[in-house]
């Protein structure tokens, strides 16, 4: 029943030992000498000031993960219409099915226009 | 499930990692040859002749190498975000097919094996959302490694992956409505007979979509704003050193590699030779040496294709300059986002209107069926250049005249 | 095998959520909860539901797990902060809510499998990995979009509606401060 998927089990199993090994090997072969400047986050020479994971950023970010997420759900009814859409021409529904599509596309657009006039994809 | 199964599985899944495992050193020096070309100097010529061992001397390197972890850093995410960047990798792989299907007697009966690890009628979404999985790498990797370049370069990546993940899902399926179905092996077959049923001349621009996005995906120049040195040092491996990185770098590769397979398939006829040549037939033989020379055929030809656009993308990263983030960002949603909605729109229409039949319209003597996509996308192109050189011009005489 | 796939697979999906709700650390919850997400795909494919498995992958663990990364980032939510309020009315809602669960989920149980008769496990076995091939044709790609693009057509064009407005609410919810940018740009305009 689950045959097809044996095989991809079998990569992610080998995957994961390989990416074991290299970490394995990262952590043993490799001579470490640790002291407390060397430990230091990397900014450029000077002494890091402040916490990394504290440090404020573009409220962009998010406003883009929320239109991926919006755009995304589109994507997933395009992409089964889009699969679908020889076998549903040839059962005769291929113009109501163009036209739904069409009209779900077209809703999107609208609020992409929104988005667009808004400024919603600047990032200055 | 049987031993059949069982066996072919293993095989499988353990064969078809290993092709692109062993070719990553070969890319890497294919890479370091060409842009030392470009740049006039001789590349990597040191290690052993030609400098073809020079991966493997780099490889001892980065196993020897120190591997360091700044303190702050949050110890097990630091050390997941690579396997799981390595993980995501091969199994996108999965989907790529490496030539025809093949059958065997078992048991009295006829089996049949497709040649890629994943034999799935929905192969094409099984990829997608290992892509969108995959972003988790590098946001861990910024994340946990206590450093702002490495916060600011996994944010940046993961906004970049996820804002043309659209764009690569929505060329995606303008290829699905011409093949109508998700399983590599139909859209494969219905690019039959000769390049010149390739799906690159129906759908050029989708063509150039995919393309673009797939670079954008992988991080590769020009797109590699989060690891732009000279705002962000390495990114979000920046504090990564040794085998750690090494796998990062590994990924990225075989992500590379992955990403132009599917090109391949999706566009330039998967496996198939541009023209369609029975070599197996010529020589005859037995049908296991039938299908065997097959096999082998169709793996060169996938991996010609796939060493044709590497070769591609190394010369772009040779030539073309670093996009800023807001361009970057302004391309993917609204160039690239439009003219995806636009051609999938133009797709769908030309599909309802003439059926799966190439449109007589569009047909020219000779050179088959040209869509009339790529009339268009001439137009255009000569349009552009004509415009720029007429700018130029005016720029040219403005300022001579200002002189 | 398949006894023991399905118990590892039950098994992550409740520790991963069991995680999510104990970790006093945000960012470590969240990615149980990836986790948790990605173990209900699982779930999925055990039943032979393969595209909502793989729908499940794309949008919870693929798009919804980023953008609630991007907040826990974007707020420096690192260890969750002690609430003063009382907990009393949310102890009260979570224990309703536990009880419409538990009678659901026996509903739901009872009403599969007849407890009244005690039938051969092989059988029933047989019977579920029967319906199962059964479901498995029922939700392949084609069959899925003549049933959405015919049936479920209206609702479909709802959900356009619905996406329609959460872009909206993103839009208003993440460019509030542009007001006060375009502010401060006039008086300079007026400057030249």
């Amino acid at each position: 029943m689950f045959a097809p998927y044996l095989s991809i089990l079998v990569t992610l199993v080998f995957s994961i030992i390989l990416a074991s090994i290299l970490l394995i090997l990262a952590r043993w072969v490799g001579w470490r000498s640790s002291n407390s400047v060397k430990s230091l986050p990397f900014e450029c020479g000077n002494l890091p000031s402040g916490e990394a994971q504290k440090v404020q950023f573009s409220v962009k970010f998010y406003m883009t993960a929320l239109l991926f997420l919006i755009f995304d759900m589109e994507t997933l009814f395009v992409l089964l219409w889009a699969a679908a859409f020889q076998r549903l021409m040839e059962l005769g529904l291929g113009a109501l099915v163009f036209w739904e599509m069409m009209f779900f596309i077209g809703v999107l657009i609208a609020g992409y226009i929104y988005v667009w006039r808004r400024g919603g994809f600047e990032w200055n | 499930m049987d031993l059949f199964d069982l066996i072919t599985s293993i095989i499988k899944g353990l064969a078809f990692p290993l092709i692109p495992l062993t070719l990553v050193p070969v890319i890497v020096l294919f890479e370091r040859k060409i842009i030392g070309w470009v740049q006039e100097r001789p590349g990597p010529n040191r290690v052993g002749p030609w400098g073809v061992v020079q991966a493997v001397a780099d490889a001892a390197k980065l196993i020897f190498k120190e591997d360091l972890r700044p303190a702050g850093a949050i110890a097990f995410l630091h050390t997941l975000a690579p396997a799981l960047t390595i993980v995501t990798t091969f199994l996108t792989l999965s989907v790529v097919p490496f030539g025809p299907k093949l059958s065997f007697e078992f048991d009295g009966v006829m089996r049949t094996v497709s040649m890629s690890v994943l034999d799935l009628n929905l192969g094409l979404v099984f990829f997608l959302s290992i892509t969108s999985i995959s972003i988790y790498g590098i946001i861990l990797a910024g994340w946990s490694s206590n450093n702002k370049y490495s916060l600011l370069g996994g944010l940046r990546s993961s906004a970049q992956m996820v804002s043309y993940e659209i764009n690569l899902s929505f060329t995606l399926a303008c290829v699905l409505i011409l093949a109508g179905s998700f399983d590599v092996y139909d859209i494969v077959e219905a690019q039959q007979g000769g390049f010149l049923n390739w799906f690159i001349w129906r759908q050029p621009l989708a063509f150039l979509l995919f393309f673009i996005a797939q670079i954008a995906e992988t991080n590769r120049l020009p797109f590699d704003l989060p690891e732009g040195e000279s705002e962000l040092t390495g990114g979000f491996h920046t504090e990564y050193s040794g085998m750690k990185f090494a796998m990062f770098f590994m990924a990225e590769y075989i992500s590379m590699f992955v990403m132009a397979a599917l090109v391949s398939v999706l566009f330039l006829g998967g496996f198939q030779g541009p023209v369609a040549l029975p070599v197996s037939e010529w020589i005859g033989g037995p049908a296991w040496l039938t299908q065997a020379l097959n096999a082998l055929i169709g793996l060169f030809w996938l991996i010609a294709k796939i060493a044709g656009q590497i070769f591609f993308m190394i010369w772009m990263r040779a030539t073309l300059p670093r996009l800023r983030y807001d361009q970057l960002m302004s391309l993917g949603w609204k160039v690239m986002f439009e003219l995806a909605t636009i051609n999938l729109i133009y797709t769908a229409a030309v599909q309802l209107m003439f059926g799966s039949n190439p449109m007589p319209l569009f047909t020219i003597p000779f050179l088959g069926t040209i869509s009339v996509q790529w009339i268009v996308l001439f137009a255009l192109g000569a349009g552009v250049i004509a415009g720029v050189e007429l700018l130029t011009q005016a720029y040219r005489r403005r300022t001579l005249n200002a002189c | 095998m398949l006894i023991f796939t399905y118990s590892m697979i039950f098994a992550i999906t409740i520790v991963s959520a069991l995680i999510v709700i104990v970790s006093r650390n945000t960012f470590y919850s969240a990615i149980s909860l990836i986790v948790t997400m990605i173990a209900i795909a699982g779930n999925f494919l055990m039943m032979r539901a393969e595209l909502i498995a793989l729908v499940q992958l794309l949008v919870y663990a693929g798009a919804i797990m980023v953008l609630f990364l991007f907040v826990i980032m974007l707020l420096n939510l690192r260890e969750e902060e002690e609430t003063p309020r009382s907990l009393m009315p949310r102890k009260i809602a979570g224990l309703l809510l536990a009880m419409i669960f538990i009678v659901q989920a026996a509903y739901i149980t009872l009403s599969i499998f007849n407890i009244d008769s005690v039938r051969d496990p092989i059988v029933l076995t047989e019977e579920f990995n029967a319906s199962q091939e059964k479901r498995a044709e029922e939700t392949g790609v084609n069959a899925f979009a003549e049933t959405l693009f015919t049936k479920y057509m209206i609702p479909f064009e709802l959900t356009s509606v619905l996406l329609l407005a959460a872009i909206v609410g993103a839009v208003a919810v993440g460019l509030k401060e542009d007001k006060r940018q375009a502010a401060p740009d006039a008086p300079q305009a007026n400057l030249q």
